[in-house]
């Protein structure tokens, strides 16, 4: 028989660090935080505007191919996914590092 | 035979893998989300098991074959959505604690009314994308075994609802991971085979042409009512009228359209009903197929004697097309076709326009381009080769499509209900996002692929342009380029991994709209004593059925157009949701309902006037098809001026549940 199991979404059952954590503190790590996914986000956002429009309004492609296949074609359909893995695991990197940070300053309070 | 085997083993061995973790599904956390103990690597590959669905594995190949280099910003999209989600969204989601966008929506904001209309929009994405899986599975099975469409479809459903209302989500953990590397194993060895094989014989054909060339005399049979254009030369043999149908069923034959007509053998006379005699009499190979013909019609050159009386054959003769359309023409010159004469052949010069008959069939010769549909979406030269550069009036404006297609596909993959719960099967926010740069690596892995059917499908597939069938080109190439038994093995396997994306991407949105009904939309309506777990069981069944229905009515539908628009309605509806949610401490609950009503609700709208409304042209028709790009900023609008307006609103507790999203965990210490 399936056993019930309590979850009030509006519960907070395990908060662990809040009752320290000032209005302030949080502010300032969160701002910290969005900063650094907004930064990786605007590499990305850049690439993702600024490559169409290339290709849509410059003729420097045209007729390159390499191996038989447009350039376009390779950009497109292959060039993005290194630049997605480097923001991705860049991104992870930096953030973990200014977590710790955080949690080391929250100690040495 | 062998693709059928494929498809059986792929069914039961994630029947019996669901099955051997039944017993460990028991509480409602068990069901929902594997209880939070998946390692990255393995919850990653079951992410992409669940992702990667029909729309990929079929759908995108489909499209690059149609519509050329503008579609691979499908797969772009679909994996810069999991960097925006790891940017912005991943960990404090995590953290949070929620199981459900729904849940997460009302923990964050306070507002079950909130959560229920989430709940709607998790029914409405879920739908959306469960189409496309039932077509492919529809298809395939069509294809495959010449079954009727509906026979995959009902199979498929049958399938999942069995898995998911007896396993729950820990079971398929596990299978949707198998289901990864079944369709990654599948796609990528057989594209390989079929690359060497395919460009070792005729070299990168499809670039720098002016459009869709077949290799060899081929004949293309038609529906009825298709208005099509000849770019090159063309012939059509008029279809059968019924009565004549019904004089050959005497004779023994049932199928018309199984007759062939091979390369040099279209010599001699085409009867009056359009069937090919004589040259099919000196061409061995194909008398077996063709023979109760030759004895059937006389007044064909010599070589047979007719056996049945005049009267009957000016019977069959009786023509369905007007007579001033009836040429007498030659085949002669023509590439691979042969010789022939007759009545009854119609030409059609390059520039010709004809609406098809019921049976029709058109040959092109050799060499020559395939025939365009008047308002189809089929794109040519130069237009398919390069960026945006379409000028097809069924495809406006395409630097606006390219810009919305990304943005909805950037900012959708957030929004999927049956990705976002996987999420929460991490044990914490570190685990979460490396899942996610495994997820990102895993994708790049597969996503190279489907472009390289799209482009071997343009030159060894054309005739898929004009029948429409182009979402079923994965299945057919390899009999078109390796052919005999190694084809059919390499059918087999990919038509393993087609079911292997169906199933999986069908029960992970199963789980989700099952979820989203039983969990969030009839929490009070339960009748006292019904258990949580057997209610979900319910309510999978039920919202399996929904989708075999709707399925069932999918099938004149892209695939991956299909997808694309689950994605859009969810860009704009749960992307801001997430986001402000997330990081946006004045977000209220009425700025949440109004994002989600005027932002999903425009992109719906848009949606279903192109689905069921009159075809359009220009402006119009580039913002409904493709309305990310305007819905998106409608909802994100909303929801922040919606906020500003009720800032009375602002749930009191915003400020712990905020700290709780973004306060990062303890390293674990051993």
């Amino acid at each position: 028989v399936a056993t019930r199991v309590a979850r009030d979404p509006l519960a907070l059952p395990n908060i662990e660090q809040p009752s320290g954590l000032s209005e302030l503190a949080l502010h300032t790590l969160m701002r910290a935080q969005l900063r650094m996914g907004l930064r990786y986000l605007f590499v990305i956002v850049f690439a993702l505007v600024a490559v169409p429009l290339l290709l849509a309004n410059t003729s420097v492609l045209d007729g390159r191919s390499l191996v038989g296949v447009p350039i376009s074609w390779i950009v497109i359909g292959a060039g993005f996914f290194p630049l997605l893995l480097g923001v991705a695991v860049s991104y992870t990197r930096s953030i973990s590092r200014l977590e710790a940070a955080y949690l080391q300053m929250v100690d040495s309070a | 035979v062998i693709p059928i085997i494929a498809i059986a083993i792929v069914a039961i061995a994630s029947t019996v893998l669901g099955a051997l973790s039944l017993r460990v599904a028991r509480s409602t956390s068990d069901f929902l989300v594997a209880s939070r103990s998946v390692r990255p690597a393995l919850n990653a590959s079951a992410i992409c098991g669940e992702y990667l669905s029909a729309g990929t594995f079929l759908g995108l190949a489909g499209l690059v074959m149609t519509f050329g280099v503008d579609m691979l910003w499908y797969p772009v999209g679909y994996t810069a959505g999991y960097v925006i989600l790891l940017l912005l969204v991943a960990a404090p989601l995590r953290r949070f604690g929620a199981y459900t966008i729904p849940e997460f929506a009302q923990g964050r904001l306070g507002s079950p009314m909130l959560r229920r209309i989430s709940a709607g929009f998790v029914l409405l994405i879920g739908w959306m994308y469960l189409l496309p899986q039932m077509k492919g599975a529809g298809i395939t099975v069509a294809t495959l075994t010449g079954a009727p469409y509906w026979v995959g479809v009902v199979l498929v459903a049958v399938i999942v609802a069995g898995n998911v209302a007896f396993g729950g989500m820990r079971g398929i953990t596990f299978v949707q991971a198998f289901q990864y590397f079944v369709k990654v194993f599948a796609l990528s060895s057989a594209a390989m085979v079929l690359l060497i094989v395919g460009f070792g014989v005729s070299g990168v054909q499809a670039f720098g042409s002016d459009g869709p060339r077949v290799r060899e005399c081929t004949r293309i049979p038609m529906a009825a009512g298709k208005s099509l254009k000849a770019i090159d030369k063309i012939f059509v043999v008029p279809g059968f009228s019924k009565s004549a149908a019904a004089l050959l069923k005497t004779l023994g034959i049932d199928d018309v359209t199984k007759i062939r007509i091979a390369e040099g053998a279209l010599g001699g006379d085409l009867v009056r009903s359009g069937v090919l005699v004589d040259s099919l009499t000196r061409n061995p190979d194909l008398r077996s197929d063709v023979h109760p013909y030759t004895e059937a019609f006389p007044g064909s050159s010599g070589t047979t004697k007719p056996t049945i009386s005049s009267p009957m054959i000016t019977k069959i003769a009786d023509p369905t097309l007007p007579a001033t359309s009836v040429e007498k023409q030659s085949l002669a010159g023509s590439n691979g076709c042969g010789n022939a004469g007759s009545s009854m052949l119609r030409v059609l010069p390059a520039g010709a326009t004809y609406v098809t008959t019921a049976n029709d069939v058109v040959i092109v010769a050799k060499g020559s381009r395939v025939p365009s549909l008047v308002g189809g979406a089929r794109v040519d030269g130069q237009a398919w080769e390069r960026p945006f550069a379409s000028k097809a009036k069924s495809r406006p404006h395409p630097l606006y499509a390219g810009y919305s297609l990304i943005i909805g596909t950037f900012l959708g993959t957030m929004g999927l209900p049956h990705i976002l719960v996987r999420f929460y099967t991490n044990p914490d926010g570190p685990a979460t996002r490396k899942t996610i740069i495994v997820v990102v690596s895993l994708l790049a892995l597969y996503y190279v692929w489907p472009p390289v059917y799209g482009v071997l499908g343009r030159m060894w597939a054309p005739d898929l342009l004009l029948t429409g069938k182009t979402d079923a080109v994965v299945l057919l190439l390899p009999q078109r380029i390796v052919g005999g038994l190694g084809g059919q093995l390499l059918t087999g396997v990919l038509a393993a991994g087609a079911f292997a994306a169906f199933l999986s991407t069908a029960s992970g949105l199963l789980i989700s709209v099952a979820g989203a009904i039983s969990h969030d939309l009839a929490r009070t309506a339960a009748p006292a004593g019904t258990s949580i777990v057997r209610r979900f069981r319910q309510a999978a069944i039920i919202a399996a059925i929904v989708a075999a229905l709707l399925g069932l009515r999918a099938e004149r539908f892209d695939i991956n157009v299909l997808v694309g628009w689950a994605f859009a309605i969810a860009a704009s509806s749960f992307c801001p949701l997430l986001i402000l949610g997330v990081w946006w401490r004045r977000f209220t609950w009425v700025g949440a309902t109004a994002g989600l009503l005027a932002g999903g609700g425009a992109a719906a709208v848009a949606i279903f006037t192109v689905m069921l409304g009159p075809k359009l042209t220009g402006w119009p028709a580039a913002l409904l098809a493709q309305p990310a790009a305007w819905t998106v900023p409608i909802a994100f609008a909303a929801c922040i001026v919606g906020s500003l307006l009720s800032q009375s609103k602002v749930p009191a507790d915003t400020h712990a549940r905020l700290a709780r999203m973004h306060t990062p965990e303890r390293p674990v210490r051993n």
